[in-house]
């Protein structure tokens, strides 16, 4: 796609804007990048070069620091553009399906992530495969994360890359194509990781968080005192606000069951067993922090979702009813409601959310490809300091894999991504087998999740029905319920693992909790 | 806790299907949102409940190992 089809994307309103006050818009977008060349700067400084400190950060990772490189790390550039579109067109039962989602996963994360940090500290571990595949003795489960951490993380290094590439794009008013805009955030993402390991990406998340939260507050701010009061912004939707507020929402599809179903299985998927949170739960200084961390998360996370999210996508819809491609409903609102340098600040915060997401996701893969399967399978003996070069060529060869399959296949992201998602959460199961059920055996976690996976993908490729019909996640309900059944059936009729296994597994955590 | 979060879960549930269905604005938002804020609310309670007893329970293990 050329640079003037990219500008076709964008409504002509927005690109016409921006064209005329380039100069300001590129001053921002200049800072920014200054901004985080100062981040990998001083990061540099403190990095040991050595392998647990690219992985793992030496586990000594602060609680503000953890809470906001979690957010920022979930925060994609594609949640910030995209659920407001999402709103825009659900209306509030989306809203409530996703913050529903996020406490259930946020109380998730704290029961596990607890455990997680304390068999890191007490075993070494660096990836969820170091867990996994040493609870179960398998290297066949070692492998699924594997496999689970390539999905997932190529499908949505793929989604940032695109959607990082239309933002610089429209913020150089298409003098920038998409194209070049994908490879100057992945030299920008790839420079920064291999200088600075887990603290640069940490340390540059609770800067693009905090940028993130700043921002969504001020939008919120000018979207209340443009509409003239918060009781404005939902009476502007007229004969819509009845069915825009209320479940089921404007396509009906929004139960009571299906709004947390949905939310519950989508955020845990995205964000409990992403293989990027559970590196940083090995990353984080102790334990005792989780509690802070998810607190402080399910605060801010719900505060910029009603009052960010929410209000913008609603509020779009108030001022555009009619708009093309609800993707641009926040920047179209942005540049209608605050300042110039504001709404290109707010356009900065995707790239930098985007960012964020990129930077995780590429750091995670190449860890789990590297340690899991080169490691694991073919080369036991490998030193550390080969194991952080070949992690350096993997991430280099991982990124130009991204950048070229956004090039030539951007129509297999959505069906890809929601695979990546139901992929992870087959991985549930094994992890709370490892970390609190004692009885869970290597058979099943060999069987189940792969029965969870193929059904899944069964159901997505039309060869299966879907018993739990759901128009917002089909297959994953009935492929999660599947393996979980599967999980706890064959453990009871198999061995579990070895009493010395389980000391060290389950004797380690009730010592330590 | 258990108990708790099923009991969380269990009014979330009862009131998506009786509040989440009002068309009606309390101070100034959807009655579903605010049942949204509520039920977040309980969560945040719930997990320093949880970091409460946590703490409390590493007290008393760490009284019980050292002999006075």
């Amino acid at each position: 796609m050329n640079s003037l089809g990219l500008l076709q994307i964008v409504p002509p309103a927005l690109a016409e804007d921006i064209s005329s006050h380039l100069p300001q818009t590129l001053a921002v977008l200049l800072l920014y990048l200054a901004l985080l060349g100062i981040i990998s700067y001083l990061a540099r400084s403190r990095y040991t070069g050595e392998f647990s400190d690219y992985v793992t950060a030496s586990r000594n990772l602060g609680w503000v620091v953890t809470t906001l490189t979690i957010l920022a790390t979930i925060w994609s550039g594609v949640a910030l553009a995209g659920f407001p579109a999402s709103v825009y067109v659900l209306g509030a039962p989306f809203m409530a399906s996703l913050v529903i989602g996020i406490n259930i996963a946020a109380l998730t994360t704290w029961y596990l992530g607890r455990r997680i940090c304390i068999l890191g500290q007490e075993h070494g571990f660096n990836t969820p495969g170091d867990l996994l595949g040493g609870y179960y003795q398998s290297d066949t489960v070692r492998l699924y994360t594997v496999m689970a951490s390539l999905v997932f993380n190529v499908a949505y290094t793929v989604a940032q890359l695109l959607a990082g590439g239309i933002v610089l794009n429209v913020l150089s008013a298409g003098t920038l194509s998409i194209n070049g805009g994908m490879v100057i955030i992945t030299l920008v993402v790839l420079i920064h990781i291999t200088t600075t390991g887990i603290r640069g990406i940490a340390w540059l998340d609770t800067f693009n968080g905090t940028l993130i939260l700043v921002v969504l507050a001020i939008f919120a701010l000018f979207i209340i005192r443009g509409a003239g009061g918060m009781t404005a912004v939902f009476t502007g939707l007229g004969d819509l606000q009845i069915r825009h507020t209320t479940l089921p929402g404007t396509m009906g599809i929004f139960t009571p069951l299906q709004t947390i179903a949905f939310g519950a299985l989508f955020v845990t998927g995205a964000a409990v067993v992403s293989p990027a949170v559970w590196i940083r739960m090995y990353a984080a200084k102790a334990q005792q922090d989780f509690h802070r961390v998810f607190v402080a998360f399910l605060v801010l996370m719900t505060l910029i979702h009603v009052f960010g999210t929410y209000f913008i996508g609603t509020y779009g819809r108030v001022i555009f009813p009619d708009i093309e491609n609800p993707d641009f409903i926040s920047s179209l609102l942005a540049f209608e409601f605050m300042p110039f340098l504001l709404a290109s600040l707010f356009l900065v915060a995707v790239l930098a959310a985007i960012i964020s997401t990129t930077d995780s996701y590429l750091h995670v893969l190449a860890i789990t490809v590297v340690r899991d399967l080169v490691r694991s399978v073919f080369a036991p003996d490998m030193k550390q300091s080969r194991e952080l070069t070949l992690n350096y060529i993997v991430i280099t060869l991982a990124a130009t894999m991204s950048v070229v399959l956004a090039m030539l296949y951007p129509g297999l992201l959505t069906p890809l991504a929601v695979i990546a998602g139901g992929l992870t959460i087959q991985l549930l199961p094994l992890l709370f087998g490892a970390v609190a059920w004692p009885r869970a055996s290597t058979e099943a976690a060999i069987i189940a999740p792969a029965v969870g996976t193929l059904v899944l993908v069964g159901i997505r490729l039309n060869l299966l029905p879907d018993p739990f019909a759901s128009p917002m996640l089909p297959g994953l309900a009935a492929s999660f319920t599947l393996n979980c059944f599967l999980f706890v059936l064959i453990s009871f009729l198999t061995k579990p693992q070895p009493l010395e296994q389980i000391e060290a597994f389950h004797g380690v955590l009730h010592k330590n909790l | 806790m258990v108990l708790y979060f099923v009991a969380v879960l269990l009014l979330t549930y009862l009131g998506l299907e009786y509040v989440g269905v009002q068309g009606v604005l309390i101070a100034g938002l959807p009655a579903l949102i605010l049942l949204t804020l509520l039920v977040s609310l309980l969560f945040i309670v719930g997990l320093l409940l949880l970091a409460h007893r946590s703490r409390k329970n590493g007290d008393n293990r760490l009284s019980r190992e050292i002999p006075e």
